[in-house]
């Protein structure tokens, strides 16, 4: 107790730097690039104050915000964004949950395996991994290799520069960040739940969806959102593996920034994604809270 | 009681890699009858538990449910249900909705599973708490639901593993005379596994005492506690002067550690040795005219209010533990250090085969 009392200012101030440094800050200057208009110079954008004979004056404008909301393309490709995450969380959910069971129940040898095994691709590099994808996902990939060989298909399905494939990339390279906050719940859960549940009449495939997946819950919502906000803002994907048409947001944000050099704009993109996302994460996370309080009514 | 045993256990094994935690066990449970499996932890006595509510698979034997072999079918076939020790009550669910869930596998109507549900509430007097959370209630309360939601199915027989030991000693008391009333109340049979002989004593009609995977000893408290089949049971179940004897070629029984002959009931016959536990509220002090007496220096007086345990050593350097009951505070006639007789009957001592 002693010790703690002692270093915990200490810790209490390095979170605080940490954060006031790599998100505050950050956030900051992105909101105020957003104000900006964008110009031929070093930096790209015009400056906030302007110092005249007046003296200083604003000259921030929200003229990007209104070309995100007026340029239909933007509200297109963010909804193609929220849509391709959206379809990519519920794979990912769907295919992390009997993984995720199945390491929680395994004996502790099986299981540091298995958690070894989720995490062993980060070891390489996460573009190399996506590039990986393009060899077995192309017309004369892998994959139709396979299929053709097996003779499930007469001639090669066109997957790269597809949204199906954007999907792919996405479900393979989030999946650990699924099954890691699952794999939690699944492991606190006692054994003597799924015993109740047997001896009070209800069958495994019963036990699991009344007792055990309600259980799991916080992990259900942890995952998704894990997966869910990062795949909202991906550009490194769809720009490998999506097509011409593969609107995302992420990938307009990495177009306006890199190649229209219109950092302005795409600051604002960035703001808006944020806020669009922080907002219904808190509201998630307050709801649980309210729930747990809702217990002592 | 009918004909067909409301649980029948025959030959049961069940080992977990070299232990053999249950080795050979037999016994019935009769309708209605309210059978206490005791023993010290690692007996075997909740793996026999778990192997009746089928949450355990018995490597050999058998188990028959009211006549009706349930040795292969799952848990959730069986028409037993269990109280569990920690009583896995399910959190996201509210305790109307923990009672519910049993009757929900059913497919019963929802007005009768409303009905039912609002009958075993009344009936662990939870009628107000039906919309509370588990983790809100106290510990009574959770045990409580628990044995409502177990209860509620109508099960052959209700299997309790340690009902009792999560709650304090106060609210223990009390919870076991109510566990009892409504045994009695529903007539069914209750299966408890306790590691607590007072628990077990006082609830119980029959007692398996378990040792390293099976039955000791089966019987009525009086029965385990009064005639106790070996030295191991007479220690485990209350406290017992162990005493060793030899047949002396005069045909007297000799206790080396007393340095006397003893006079047993029965006498045993044909053998050379029998060992003896002597309860020691058997032992009379500073009585005389009894068959069985020896002289000894009191060392040591524990007050326990109902009753006054005084420890004596003998010539032998032996100790014998004498307990007199009755009210007040009685050790100044016991002075320790002081010389007396201890004396009993000779049907006070429990004679062994061994």
């Amino acid at each position: 107790m002693t010790a703690r009392s002692v270093a915990w200012p200490l810790l209490v101030a390095l979170l605080g730097l940490w954060v006031a440094l790599f998100l505050a800050a950050p956030i900051l200057i992105v909101f105020k690039i957003s104000l900006a208009e964008t110009r031929l110079a070093r930096p790209p954008y015009t400056p906030l104050l302007v110092e005249s004979a007046d003296g200083w004056s604003f000259a921030g404008t929200l003229a990007n915000y209104v070309t995100l909301m007026t340029d239909a393309i933007y509200a297109r490709a963010l909804a193609r964004s929220v849509w391709l995450a959206g379809m990519s969380t519920a794979l990912a959910l769907v295919l992390a949950l009997p993984m995720a069971y199945a390491v929680a129940r395994a004996s502790s040898t099986l299981r540091r395996a298995l958690l070894a095994a989720i995490l062993l691709p980060f070891w390489t590099s996460f573009l190399i991994r996506v590039y990986a994808w393009i060899a077995i996902l192309k017309d004369e990939g892998l994959l139709n290799a396979a299929l053709l060989g097996l003779g499930l298909i007469g001639a090669p399905l066109a997957i790269l520069n597809t949204d199906a494939a954007v999907v792919i990339g996405i479900v393979y390279a989030y999946l650990p960040f699924m099954i890691l906050p699952l794999y939690v719940t699944f492991a606190r859960i006692a054994p003597s739940m799924a015993e109740a549940a047997a001896d009070l009449g209800a069958t495994p495939t019963r036990t699991f969806w009344t007792v055990t997946l309600p259980m799991a819950a916080p992990g259900v919502v942890a995952g998704s959102l894990l997966v869910f906000i990062p795949a909202v803002g991906e550009a490194v994907i769809p720009d490998l593996l999506g097509g011409a048409e593969t609107l995302m947001i992420g990938k307009s944000l990495w177009t306006e920034f890199f190649q229209s050099r219109d950092w302005p704009l795409a600051s604002a993109i960035a703001v808006l994604l944020l806020a669009l996302l922080v907002g219904p994460t808190a509201w998630l996370e307050g709801r649980d809270a309210r729930r747990r309080e809702a217990g002592s009514a | 009681m009918t004909d067909v045993p409301t649980i029948r256990v025959e030959n049961a094994v069940k080992s977990f890699g070299a232990l053999k935690a249950v080795d050979e066990v037999s016994f019935d449970v009769g309708a209605g009858e309210f059978l206490a499996l005791l023993g010290p932890s690692g007996c075997g006595k909740t793996t026999l538990l778990r192997s009746i509510a089928g949450l355990e698979t018995l490597d050999r034997g058998r188990i028959a449910i009211e006549g009706r072999d349930v040795t292969g079918e799952p848990a959730y076939r069986r028409p037993v249900n269990m109280m569990f020790q920690s009583y896995a009550l399910f959190p996201h669910l509210t305790v109307a909705g923990n009672i519910a869930f049993g009757l929900k596998q059913e497919g019963l109507p929802r007005d009768e599973i409303e009905k039912r549900v609002g009958e075993a509430l009344a009936l662990v007097r939870l009628a107000d708490f039906a919309d509370r959370r588990p983790e809100r209630l106290s510990g009574g309360q959770q045990q409580r639901v628990a044995l409502a939601r177990a209860l509620v199915k109508r099960p052959r027989a209700l299997l309790l593993d340690e009902p009792l030991a999560a709650l304090d000693r106060q609210l223990r008391a009390a919870t076991r005379s109510e566990l009892v009333g409504i045994q009695r109340r529903l007539g069914i049979a209750f299966v408890m596994v306790t590691h607590d002989q007072e628990e077990a004593l006082s609830t119980a009609s029959r007692i398996a005492v378990m040792e390293r995977g099976r039955i000791a000893q089966i019987g009525t408290a009086a029965d385990i506690y009064e005639r106790p089949r070996n030295r191991w049971i007479a220690t485990f179940i209350g406290e017992a002067n162990i005493i060793e004897t030899r047949r002396t070629p005069e045909g007297r029984w000799r206790a080396e550690t007393l340095g006397t002959d003893l006079v047993l009931a029965p006498e045993p016959v044909g053998r050379d040795s029998v060992t003896l536990a002597l309860r020691p509220e058997r032992v009379r002090i500073g009585a005389h005219g009894l068959p069985n007496s020896v002289d000894a220096i009191v060392v040591e007086t524990v007050y326990l209010g109902d009753r006054l345990v005084v420890k004596a050593r003998l010539a032998s350097g032996s100790i014998l533990s004498a307990s007199v009951a009755g009210a007040g505070d009685m050790a100044a006639r016991f002075q320790i250090g002081s010389l007396l007789a201890f004396g009993w009957a000779a049907e006070g001592a429990t004679v062994f085969d061994a």
